[in-house]
C-alpha cells in the first residue's frame, strides 16, 4: 500500500492478533472465511515469488498432515471403517483438515505481513528498545548475501579443480565419443578417472590401515569401502569450501569493523533516520481493533468459534453462525481489504 | 597555520608477541598540509601510505610505538574527542565492498549519522542535501548488491560526507574500480576539494589522471618522505629517480624526454638555439601536453617527414586513413571449423551465455586460442569478461554451443581474488598443494612421509630442497628455486597467506597456478591494484613465460599493461567480441578507449600507443 500511512506498530499488533486467531479459532465458518478474506488480501496485495516457493512445499505437507493424522490417531467417536478391522475417525480427518487450514492461514499471514511492512519498519519498532539486536540484524542481512555470493565462487573454482579437462579439439569426427567438458556425466567420469592420482587424501588412508589394530578392523572395512570414500571426500571439499569462504569473509569483516569505527559507531546513543507518525488513520485503525477484538473475545469466552473434536464432533453444517460475534470477526479482517481496494480505485 | 602538522613524526609497528618492532614503518616524518590542499600519496607497496593514513584517524590507529606528534588544527591527535574525530576526519578503504556494513543504500548513509545521535529530522535533511548532491537519487532505496564497484565506492563516500567532514583520508579508493568508474570517482572527489574545500589526502598508484590538479604529491619510500612538493615541480626532481619515475604521468614523461633532446642536441630537427619548451611550467594533463607539442610543431613536422621517407609511406593517408594501421584479419578461412588447427588449445564455438533467463550476457562467440599466444581481453564494467573466462576455463556450462579442449590441456584460472585460492597456513604449504594436484611428483617416490619432512625445512632449506627441484615443468623451463627468485617472493614461503600484501597475493596465485604444470594461463585482472613497479615485473614474468611456450589469457582494465605486453587483444562489447586484433593496432585507431600516450601524440604519430613507441619513433 503506498497512499495510506500506517504505522509499523499498529501492522505489528494487527498481523500478531491475526496468528493468534489461526491457532484459536476452529470453527469452519469462522477459518474457511478467515481463509477466504486472507486470501482475497493476499490477492490485491501480489503473489510474491517467495508465496509462490512456500506453497509448493506446503501443499505436499498439508496433505501429509491430512492423510497421516487420520493413520496415526484412532480417538473419536465416528468410526469409519475403509477395510474390515482397518478403520479411520471422522473426528481425526476433520482435525488433520482444520490444522492444516490452520497452517495454511498463519503461512498467508506472514507472507501479507510481509508485504506490509518491511524489515526496516519492523526493525524500527524494535530498534528503541533493542538496539544492539537491531543493528545486528541488519548487518546480518548484508553479511548472509555477501557469505553465499563468496561461498559460490569458491565452489566454482572447486569444480576446476575437482573435474580436469582432458579432451580432444582435433577429433571433430566422432564428435559423440569425444569428451566433452559441456557433458556433465562425462566430466563426473573424467574426475573418475583421474581418481588413481595422487592425493593426500589418499596418504592419510593408507597410513591409517597401516597400523594394524583388530578392533579397528571392522572400521577400516567401512572407510575402504568406495561409497565412504566418496562421501568422506566430498565432506572434505566441502569442507574446504567452507573453510576457505569462512577465512576470506572474517578478513574482510575486519574492514567492515573498521569501518564502523572510523564513522563513530559506538561513540553515542543510536538514533534511526526513520519516522512515523501516529496520524488519524492509525486512531481508526486501532479503534476498530480494539473494538471488534474485544467482541469476539467476548464471543470465545462463551464458546463461539471454537467446537469441539475430541471425543465427538459437535458441529453440523447447518448451524450458521449468524450472530455479532461473527460479524465483528469479519469486520476486524477487513480494514486491509478496503484500503486495498480503495487504493486501487485512487490510481484510477 | 596548518591543518595538519606531522612533527618528526615516527612510528613502529607491535610485533605479534607484544614486543616493538625495531623496524619503524615511518620515519621522521615532516609534513604541513593546509585548508582545502588536495595532497597526493605515493609509493610502492609498503612503503607506509596507509600507516599514515590511519594514524591520522583517532579510531583507526594501528598499535605500535609513536615518536613526535601530529597535530590537527592545533591539537594533538589524540586529544581529539570521539565526536569530531569521527566526524571531522572520513577514511575511505580500498575495498568498496567490506565496508559497507548496511544492506540498502539509504540506511548505508545514514548509518553514521545514526550512530552520533542526531535527531531522526536532522538526519533526513543531511541525507536529503547529500543526495542532491550527487544525483543518486535512483539508487537510494536499493540494495547494495545491485550496486556496481564504482556506485559502491560513492555510496561509501556519501557516508562519510553526511557528517561534514573537514579532511577525506582516501586509501587507495579507485584501486578496485575499472578506469571509467575511477574517473567518475575522481571528478566527484576533486569537485568536493573545490566546491566545498574540504582537504583530501589520497594515496593512489595509477596517477595519470589525478596529477592534473593536485596541491602537492607526497612520495614516499620505505617510511620516509623522499619528495614533497608541488605536482609541476615534483616532476622535474622525481624525473631521474629509478622508483618515482614510474609514477609520473606519461605526458611528464614525453614532455622530458623532448626538452632534453633540445638541450642534447643543438642540430639536427631541433635546430633552435634554445629550448622553446624550457619556458613552459611542466605539463601535467594531455591538454598541457599537447599545448607543449603544439609549441614545437614545425620541428615535429620535420622528424615525422623523416620518418615517412625512411619507411616509403604516402604521408598524405597518413591522417585520413587509420585503417592501414590494421594487421591483417582473421580471414573466413580460418573462421570455418575445418582449418587446421593442431596449434589451438581451446575453441569456442557458438557459445551462449545468460545468469538469468531472457538475460544473454554472451551471444554467439566463437574463439579460437593458440599455443604461445599472449592475449588480453578489455572491455567496460560488467560486460562479461569475467564470465567469458570462466566459460573458457569450463567452470560455467554454457547454455548453447560448446568449448573444446586440446588433449591433455591442462588450465590454471587466477581468480580476481587472490584469497580465494589460499586454505592453508603457510605459503610453502600452498605451494605443496599445487604441485601434488599437478601429478608432478611422482607416486612411489613421494609419501605423506615426505611431505611432512618438505613442511619442517625452513624458508630457504625448502626453496633449495632437492626435491621440489628436481621437478620439470614442460611449458616454463624453470625450476621451483629459480620460479621462485623469478617471482621475488623468497622471503614470503614462511608467512601465512592472508599477511602478505596485495601484490604479494598476486605472484603467489600466480606461481601457484604455475606450479600445477600448467599449459594455459588464465588470469583474471592480474593488474588490478599493483604499484606500477610490481605491475612492470608481472608484465616481466609473463613475457618470459610466453617466451617459454605458456599461452596467456588475461583480462585487464590497464590499457598501458596491455598495450605494451600484449600481443593479441579482444574487445568485448555487446554481447560479443567486437574486436580481435594487435592491441597496438586497436589503440591507435580508437580515439577515447586509448592509452594516456595514444591521446598525447596521437596528431603526430597516431600508431604510437606506448612511451616505448614514441621513444623510438622521436628518438627521445
Amino acid at each position: 500500500m503506498e497512499l495510506t500511512a500506517i504505522h509499523p506498530g499498529v501492522y505489528l499488533l494487527y498481523y500478531f492478533i491475526m496468528v493468534l486467531f489461526a491457532f484459536i479459532f476452529s470453527d469452519p465458518y469462522f477459518v474457511i472465511s478467515f481463509l477466504i478474506l486472507i486470501l482475497v488480501l493476499i490477492s490485491l496485495q501480489g503473489v510474491s515469488s517467495e508465496l509462490k516457493n512456500i506453497m509448493k512445499f506446503f501443499i505436499p505437507l498439508s496433505l501429509l498432515i491430512i492423510i497421516l493424522n487420520p493413520l496415526l490417531n484412532r480417538t473419536g467417536a465416528h468410526k469409519i471403517y475403509l477395510m474390515q478391522n482397518f478403520f479411520v475417525t471422522y473426528e481425526a480427518i476433520a482435525y488433520g483438515v482444520l490444522m492444516s487450514l490452520a497452517l495454511l492461514i498463519v503461512i498467508l499471514v506472514f507472507s501479507s505481513y510481509n508485504r506490509s511492512v518491511s524489515y526496516q519498519e519492523m526493525l524500527y519498532i524494535f530498534s528503541k528498545k533493542l538496539p544492539i539486536i537491531s543493528m545486528i540484524i541488519v548487518m546480518a542481512l548484508r553479511f548472509i548475501p555477501l557469505i553465499n555470493s563468496r561461498a559460490i565462487e569458491v565452489q566454482k573454482l572447486n569444480n576446476l579443480k575437482t573435474n580436469g579437462i582432458e579432451s580432444n579439439l582435433n577429433d571433430d569426427a566422432d564428435n559423440d565419443n569425444n569428451v566433452n567438458i559441456n557433458d556433465g556425466d562425462n566430466a563426473n567420469d573424467n574426475a573418475n578417472d583421474n581418481d588413481n592420482k595422487l592425493d593426500l587424501e589418499e596418504y592419510d588412508s593408507n597410513i591409517s590401515s597401516m597400523d594394524f589394530n583388530p578392533d579397528s578392523r571392522v572400521l577400516n572395512k567401512i572407510k575402504s569401502s568406495k561409497r565412504f570414500q566418496k562421501i568422506a571426500k566430498e565432506a572434505k571439499v566441502l569442507g574446504k569450501i567452507m573453510g576457505i569462504t569462512v577465512s576470506w569473509s572474517l578478513e574482510e569483516s575486519m574492514f567492515t569493523a573498521k569501518s564502523m569505527k572510523a564513522r563513530g559507531y559506538n561513540s553515542n546513543e543510536r538514533t534511526s533516520y526513520l519516522s512515523f507518525k501516529f496520524g488519524l488513520a492509525d486512531i481508526i485503525f486501532l479503534a476498530i481493533i480494539f473494538i471488534t477484538v474485544s467482541i469476539v473475545v467476548f464471543g470465545l469466552i462463551q464458546g463461539y468459534g471454537i467446537i469441539n473434536i475430541y471425543p465427538s464432533i459437535d458441529f453440523s453444517f447447518s448451524d450458521l453462525p449468524l450472530n455479532i460475534y461473527y460479524l465483528a470477526f469479519i469486520v476486524f479482517l477487513l480494514p486491509l481489504i478496503y484500503l486495498e481496494i480503495r487504493e486501487r480505485m485512487l490510481w484510477h | 597555520m596548518a591543518l595538519i602538522e606531522f612533527d618528526n613524526f615516527s612510528f613502529s609497528y607491535l610485533n605479534s608477541d607484544g614486543t616493538h618492532s625495531q623496524e619503524k614503518s615511518l620515519k621522521d616524518i615532516n609534513l604541513e598540509i593546509n585548508y582545502g590542499d588536495f595532497v597526493l600519496l605515493c609509493g610502492p607497496s609498503g612503503c607506509g601510505k596507509t600507516t599514515l593514513l590511519t594514524n591520522l584517524k583517532k579510531e583507526l590507529m594501528p598499535n605500535g610505538k609513536r615518536e613526535g606528534s601530529i597535530k590537527y588544527n592545533g591539537v594533538d591527535i589524540f586529544n581529539l574527542d570521539d565526536l569530531s574525530s569521527a566526524c571531522d576526519i572520513g577514511y575511505l578503504f580500498q575495498n568498496p565492498d567490506s565496508q559497507i556494513v548496511t544492506d540498502t543504500v539509504i540506511q548505508e548513509i545514514a548509518f553514521p549519522l545514526e550512530n552520533i545521535g542526531l535527531p531522526t529530522e536532522e538526519i533526513r535533511n543531511r541525507i536529503s542535501e547529500i543526495v542532491a548532491f550527487f544525483g543518486i537519487n535512483d539508487i537510494l532505496h536499493k540494495n547494495v548488491n545491485e550496486l556496481s564497484g564504482g556506485q559502491k565506492q560513492l555510496v561509501n563516500l556519501c557516508s562519510l560526507l553526511v557528517l561534514r567532514p573537514k579532511v577525506l583520508l582516501l586509501d587507495e579508493p579507485m584501486s578496485q574500480l575499472d578506469p571509467i568508474a575511477s574517473y567518475e570517482f575522481l571528478s566527484i572527489v576533486r569537485r568536493l576539494n573545490e566546491e566545498l574545500s574540504i582537504t583530501v589526502i589520497m594515496s593512489e598508484h595509477k596517477a595519470d589522471s589525478i596529477f592534473p590538479f593536485i596541491d602537492k604529491a607526497i612520495f614516499l619510500k620505505d617510511g620516509q618522505i623522499e619528495f614533497d612538493n608541488n605536482a609541476h615541480d615534483i616532476c622535474q626532481e622525481v624525473i631521474s629517480d629509478d622508483v618515482f619515475e614510474n609514477y609520473l604521468p606519461a605526458v611528464t614523461k614525453i614532455y622530458n624526454g623532448l626538452s632534453n633532446k633540445y638541450n642534447s642536441s643543438p642540430n639536427g630537427p631541433f635546430s633552435n638555439n634554445e629550448n622553446p619548451l624550457s619556458k613552459l611550467n611542466t605539463p601535467l594533463s594531455i591538454r598541457e601536453g599537447r599545448r607543449c607539442l603544439n609549441i614545437i610543431h614545425d620541428d615535429l613536422i620535420k622528424i615525422n617527414e623523416g620518418r615517412l621517407k625512411n619507411t616509403n609511406s604516402d604521408s598524405d593517408n597518413l591522417f585520413i586513413t587509420n585503417k592501414k594501421y590494421h594487421s591483417n584479419r582473421i580471414s573466413l578461412k580460418d573462421k570455418l571449423p575445418f582449418s587446421n588447427g593442431k596449434n589451438d588449445l581451446v575453441k569456442m564455438n557458438g557459445i551462449y551465455f545468460a545468469y538469468e533467463k531472457n538475460n544473454l550476457i554472451l551471444k554467439n562467440i566463437d574463439f579460437k586460442l593458440s599455443k604461445g599466444e599472449f592475449v588480453s581481453l578489455v572491455g567496460g564494467n560488467g560486460v562479461g569478461k569475467s564470465t567469458f573466462l570462466q566459460l573458457l576455463v569450463g567452470i560455467l556450462k554454457p547454455i548453447k554451443g560448446k568449448v573444446k579442449y586440446n588433449k591433455n590441456l591442462k588450465i590454471a584460472y587466477v581468480h580476481q581474488n587472490p584469497m580465494i585460492h589460499f586454505s592453508k597456513d603457510t605459503v610453502k604449504e600452498e605451494f605443496l598443494e599445487s604441485i601434488i594436484s599437478s601429478n608432478s611428483f611422482s607416486a612411489d617416490e613421494f609419501n605423506k612421509e615426505n611431505y611432512d619432512d618438505l613442511l619442517k625445512l625452513d624458508g630457504e632449506n625448502f626453496i633449495q630442497s632437492k626435491m621440489l627441484n628436481d621437478i620439470k615443468f614442460k611449458n616454463i623451463g624453470y625450476g621451483f628455486k629459480e620460479l621462485i627468485d623469478f617471482f621475488g617472493i623468497g622471503d614470503l614461503v614462511e608467512k601465512h597467506p592472508y599477511d602478505c600484501s596485495g601484490g604479494e597475493q598476486q605472484k603467489i596465485v600466480i606461481l601457484k597456478a604455475l606450479l600445477q604444470n600448467t599449459d594455459l594461463l588464465v588470469l583474471d585482472e592480474p593488474t588490478k591494484g599493483l604499484d606500477p613497479i610490481s605491475s612492470k615485473n608481472l608484465a616481466e614474468i609473463l613475457n618470459s613465460l610466453i617466451d617459454n611456450g605458456l599461452t596467456i589469457l588475461m583480462t585487464s582494465h590497464d590499457l598501458d599493461f596491455v598495450a605494451n605486453n600484449c600481443r593479441r587483444c579482444l574487445m568485448l562489447f555487446d554481447k560479443d567480441l567486437q574486436i580481435d586484433d594487435d592491441p597496438k593496432v586497436i589503440f591507435a585507431e580508437n580515439n577515447f578507449y586509448t592509452t594516456f600516450v595514444n591521446r598525447m601524440v596521437k596528431d603526430y604519430i597516431p600508431e604510437a600507443v606506448t612511451l616505448d613507441d614514441v621513444k623510438a619513433i622521436w628518438n627521445i
